[in-house]
């Protein structure tokens, strides 16, 4: 428990670090910063529930998309100020190294099976956000049309 | 929608508009989208963009005459504050007509808006690298590694940017300047967990923006911007290795 803590503080600290560098400001960079923690929160939790790697990935790649959508709705600001720090805790930055290591020692076994465990992690996390988006894309184009229609029925009687 | 702009000042203030769009890392679907809704709401018939990472290219049609302006982004300065205050821009002159001075006076002002001071930056660097470190599971030992090996990765990089290197050189510098240090290091902590303390560090070197406009562009099926920003990022992660290869020579 202890250390999944440490990690959650740890992720929160980087994605701010990372918000720094891309200058969010304001309030705004306080909920970006939570975007990253919350993410890791999401993955710890489905990893303690699941027997999967992949699984936990997609679970937080989708959430850190909904927290940055629900964000991007609530302040009026673009997802992206959310969604691209809290996405860098995501990134299988262990998995690849790891690949690479083998890599140097020779060991192409051990390479090949780190970059397809890389695209397992990499590509659940991207299932998750373009799942999560396309969602809402859907919703927001939905409601435009279903007013725009409204609007032409009532102009029309 | 009756507009007392010209076709010529809206056309001036899209592509004003689109261009730091794409200039502060917004997303190549949000450009054409912003654009296309600006020059709408001040009364062009149509708006014909097309935006890709590198240029933006715009037709306004307005009683059967059409103009075209392009735009050029040579150099990305990412910057989610200004895009952020751009976008809510374009909301507010979407909403109710400002004239063009006005539009231009505020977007003057945005391009002068604040930034993180360089001591800043090479905190976040350093918080970045030591966070990390100990995320991957490093110790306390890894944290002061990783953060003070973050702090020179700024200066590395921003060595690199002085003499406008290419990126894929900026990276591999980063990267093989971050297993030439975390190797110092090691005199110094002979037990420091090396693996948690470079993975945290590299990760600095993750092209973020890049990563995530990717996956919405796609999303957004703009698969031309989509396309170029994989083959962007596939460089990057290439240029990391090659690197991390540097560590070879230090065994």
């Amino acid at each position: 428990m202890g250390s999944m803590i440490i990690a959650v503080l740890s992720a929160f600290f980087a994605t701010l670090g990372f918000a720094i560098l891309y200058n969010v400001r304001g309030k705004n960079l306080f909920i970006a910063s939570l975007c990253g923690a919350f993410g890791w929160i999401c993955y710890l939790v489905c990893d303690a529930f699941v027997d999967s790697t992949m699984l936990p990935y997609f679970v937080a790649g989708a959430s850190i998309a909904l927290y940055s959508e629900i964000a991007a709705y609530a302040f009026h600001s673009p997802a992206t100020l959310f969604l691209t720090p809290g996405f860098i805790p995501l990134v299988p930055g262990g998995a690849v190294y790891r690949a690479m290591e083998a890599c140097l020692q020779g060991d192409i076994s051990g390479f090949a099976e780190g970059m397809v465990n890389t695209l397992k992690i990499g590509g659940s996390i991207v299932l998750g956000i373009i799942l999560m988006s396309s969602l809402f894309r859907l919703i927001r184009s939905g409601i435009k049309t279903v007013k725009t229609k409204n609007a032409k029925i009532k102009r029309h009687s | 929608m009756q507009s007392s702009l010209t076709q010529r000042q809206v056309l001036d203030i899209v592509s004003a508009i689109g261009y730091r769009i794409l200039r502060f890392g917004g997303e190549a679907n949000r450009a054409e989208d912003t654009v296309t809704r600006i020059g709408r709401a001040y009364g062009m018939n149509e708006v014909h963009v097309f935006a890709i990472a590198t240029s933006l290219l715009i037709t306004v049609e307005k009683d059967g005459e059409s103009m075209t302006q392009t735009r050029r982004i040579s150099r990305v300065s990412t910057d989610l504050d200004k895009l952020d205050k751009i976008n809510s821009l374009s909301r507010k002159i979407c909403s109710a007509e400002t004239d063009f001075d006005t539009i231009m006076y505020h977007i003057r002002e945005i391009d002068k808006g604040p930034q993180y001071s360089p001591l800043l930056g090479i905190f976040a660097y350093a918080l970045v690298g030591g966070s990390f470190s100990v995320f991957f599971g490093g110790g306390l030992y890894e944290f002061i590694v990783g953060f003070f090996v973050g702090a020179l990765i700024r200066f590395v990089k921003k060595g690199a940017e002085f003499l406008q290197s290419p990126p894929f050189v900026t990276n591999a510098a980063g990267a093989a300047a971050t297993v030439s240090l975390i190797k110092i290091c090691t005199f110094f902590f002979p037990s420091l967990n090396i693996s948690a303390t470079t993975i945290g560090v590299l990760m600095i070197l993750v092209p973020g923006v890049l990563l995530t406009n990717c996956i919405r562009d796609f999303v957004a099926t703009d698969y031309t911007a989509g396309t170029a920003k994989i083959m962007e990022t596939l460089l990057v992660a290439v240029a990391i290795a090659l690197g991390v290869g540097v560590s070879v020579f230090w065994r």
